[in-house]
């Protein structure tokens, strides 16, 4: 099932990170991680990946270095210890709001 | 087919990225993106043609990226500005403060320490400063500035200190030194390109550029250099050319001067505020924690104390202690005719100067007892005014002026012997810096007639093999101490400069007393580090002797005969009223007739 973009906005830099926080990769390998993670949920336009991964690179969030792969170089990034704290606290709002939200979903009609 | 190579969307993705360096990694990565998705779309069985509008197309809306790209990597002004400043701004302070350094020797080891004390805690804002500045440079080019600072630090250090140390007091030996400096640097800048594309592939683009950037400040920092030993008129640095064009609109009519003196000024300025800005540092308690930029209004109320607390310690405490500090000893004697046991005793307030037994002994006892009187005297503001009541019309005391640099000038004199020598001590009152410890003092040995060469020569105390004929360097050792003196041989009330060889040579004529100074400062206001700063200093450099004489200088030096002219404003005192002014113009013509004892001086009133 394809996610409003809209809906998924608020969550990209939340993903790039959890999927760093694993492994070091590259932008295309960031995409299919997260493609084949949540079962093709969300297809990240690689066009919108590499502006959230500047931004973070920028904020000492990532960092980042280039591997000579076939001729062409390739630039890899990896988690900075800011970028984990970053993580854990997106991670927790993260959880809080769906928390909330799946709380306000629940809610019964009041009995009149 | 050859693999497409997306110039044309690359281009139009990243092309309006000002930083080349962004620019190219940008490209690089998208490069490699777009490449990794055609070679899997042509995998898959897909045209090239078609691979290729694939990998296009897994970008999304190009228009969106590019805004976003743009956005994203536009350049940073503040970034900017503090990049430049930690580039130019730091080896310009240092440069400055190297500049600033004061080359007298002092008095006591207080004095010493406490100056020095103050120098080095100045030139160490001058690693501090940039420290701290780097926290606000983008992490990028963090490593870049490190670099670059320490390679421009010990440019600096070379460029600016080393003609100090070697004593080349002409402006051209230090152009020339620190030409040889750049071109020693461009010589490694080449080297570093060659070794750059041999290692190319081994290190990133970036290491490569480090290099590149690195090696064109430092050549740039010693070009600098260069260009400001040459323009400048004496060795007096950038404080001097700073203090002179405020005070007198002008130094040698060049607009250089002028310009350079903005830029002193606004580094000056600029260094102190960043000095206090280090403070607030120190304090760590401001209202947030300091991230890129830290604004004076950031302060709360404890560190704003604890920045007053500070600025107490580092400036007026020191300050207060000293001006505050007992006065010397005053002993006041006078006498006609001298005792044995006065005799004895200036005989001993000469040895303490160094003066060998050998040299005593050329100054005949009754000589001693008919001209000398000696006092040993330590002049304050009512001492000196009293003084000058007592002095007869047309002697001491007597202000000299330069370029209104006033001061006041009386001797003490310790002994005096007809065709021997004269010993006497010279007090400086600079009113200035209305300090009644401030003063300068000279001991002067002038050996005079035929007792010159002898005098010279046997002087046991100068150090031969330090002393250095072609940079006018006399070397001699008073106590545990080795101090280093100019020579001036001296006709009339002028002074001129020549090398140590030519100087005995006009002593052995008889046509020319000698004399070695010695200079020793002895100051209240050693640097007041923020707020006296930049004055103390030019105080201190222009009033140097040599200061005072630039034309005569800088035209008799190195001279083999004397080539000088220059003018002296005199103006006699009475009871502290100016009683007449004389000015007097000296021209020493060159290849002078010594032998023959020619005119040596024309003088013109």
């Amino acid at each position: 099932m394809k996610i409003n973009k809209e809906l998924s906005k608020g969550s990209n830099a939340l993903m790039v990170l959890s999927v760093l926080a694993r492994q070091e990769m590259y932008g295309y390998q960031i995409v299919k991680t997260i493609e084949n993670a949540s079962d093709e949920t969300f297809v990240m336009n690689e066009g919108t990946l590499y502006p959230i991964l500047h931004a973070l690179e920028k904020d000492g969030a990532l960092d980042a270095y280039w591997v000579e792969v076939e001729g062409r170089k390739r630039k890899y990034y990896r988690i900075t210890d800011k970028g984990r704290k970053e993580l854990a606290k997106k991670k927790t709002e993260w959880e809080s709001y769906a928390t909330a939200v799946r709380k306000v979903l629940d809610v019964k009609p009041a009995s009149t | 087919m050859s693999a497409p190579d997306f110039r044309d969307v690359l281009d139009y993705l990243c092309g309006e990225i000002r930083s080349t360096q962004e620019r190219e990694e940008v490209e690089a990565e998208l490069h490699d993106h777009l490449m990794t998705h055609y070679e899997i779309n042509c995998a898959t069985g897909m045209t090239p043609e078609e691979a290729e509008e694939s990998a296009v197309q897994s970008l999304g809306d190009l228009e969106l990226v590019h805004k976003r790209l743009l956005k994203l990597h536009r350049r940073d002004p503040k970034s900017a500005v503090n990049t430049a400043f930690v580039f130019w701004g730091f080896p310009i302070c240092l440069l400055l403060h190297l500049f600033s350094l004061d080359y007298f020797t002092f008095d006591s080891v207080y004095d010493r320490v406490i100056n020095y004390a103050f120098y080095f805690i100045h030139l160490s804002f001058c690693f501090v400063i940039p420290i701290i500045m780097l926290r606000t440079v983008s992490r990028r080019f963090r490593p870049a500035i490190f670099s670059a600072g320490m390679i421009v630090a010990s440019g600096a250090v070379f460029g600016g200190l080393m003609p100090y140390l070697f004593e080349t007091s002409g402006k051209l030996k230090a152009a020339i030194f620190n030409v040889s400096i750049l071109f020693f640097c461009v010589g490694i800048l080449l080297l570093l390109d060659s070794l750059r594309k041999t290692i190319r592939g081994f290190v990133s683009e970036k290491v490569n550029r480090l290099f590149v950037s690195t090696m064109i400040v430092l050549s740039l920092n010693c070009l600098l250099t260069s260009i400001h030993h040459l323009i400048s008129l004496n060795k007096g640095g950038l404080n001097i050319i700073l203090y002179s064009s405020i005070k007198y609109g002008s130094l040698g009519n060049s607009a250089s001067y002028w310009v350079l003196s903005v830029i002193c000024l606004f580094f000056v300025i600029l260094s102190e505020v960043l000095v206090i800005r280090c403070l607030v540092l120190a304090c760590g308690t401001c209202k947030r924690e300091p991230k890129k930029t830290l604004q004076f209004n950031d302060l709360s109320l404890k560190s704003a104390l604890l920045l007053v607390v500070l600025i107490a310690i580092f400036i007026y405490v020191p300050h207060i202690v000293y001006i505050n500090r007992p006065p010397m000893a005053q002993t006041v004697e006078e006498t006609d005719l001298l005792s044995a046991q006065e005799e004895a005793r200036i005989r001993g307030v000469l040895s303490t100067y160094g003066i060998p037994e050998a040299t005593l002994a050329l100054l005949p006892e009754s000589e001693l007892a008919l001209y000398a009187t000696a006092k040993e005297y330590v002049p304050d503001d009512a001492d000196f005014r009293d003084y000058v009541k007592r002095c007869p019309d047309g002697e001491y005391p007597l202000q000299e002026e330069y370029n209104d640099l006033a001061f006041h000038e009386y001797a003490v004199v310790l002994a005096e012997g007809k065709d021997a020598f004269t010993v006497r001590i010279l007090y400086h009152l600079d009113y200035r810096e209305n300090d009644p410890h401030s003063y300068r003092r000279r001991l002067e040995i002038r050996p005079r007639g035929a007792a010159s060469a002898h005098a010279l020569t046997s002087y046991g105390q100068i150090l031969p093999s330090d002393s250095d004929p072609a940079f006018l360097r006399i070397r001699y050792r008073r106590g545990d101490t080795v101090y280093d003196c100019k020579p001036f041989y001296f006709q009339e009330k002028s002074y001129a400069r020549g090398s140590v060889q030519s100087i005995i040579e006009y002593a052995e004529r008889g046509c020319a007393d000698l004399i070695f100074a010695a200079t020793y400062r002895v100051t209240t206001s050693p640097l007041d580090p923020i707020v006296h700063f930049g004055c103390d200093f030019i105080c201190k450099r222009f009033v140097r002797p040599v200061q005072l004489w630039p034309k005569l200088m800088s035209e008799s030096e190195f001279g083999e005969g004397a080539a000088a002219s220059g003018s002296i404003y005199d103006r006699r005192y009475l009871n502290g009223a100016a009683t007449q002014t004389k000015e007097t113009s000296y021209h020493c013509w060159k290849s002078p007739d010594l032998r023959n004892g020619g005119v040596f001086f024309t003088e013109e009133n």
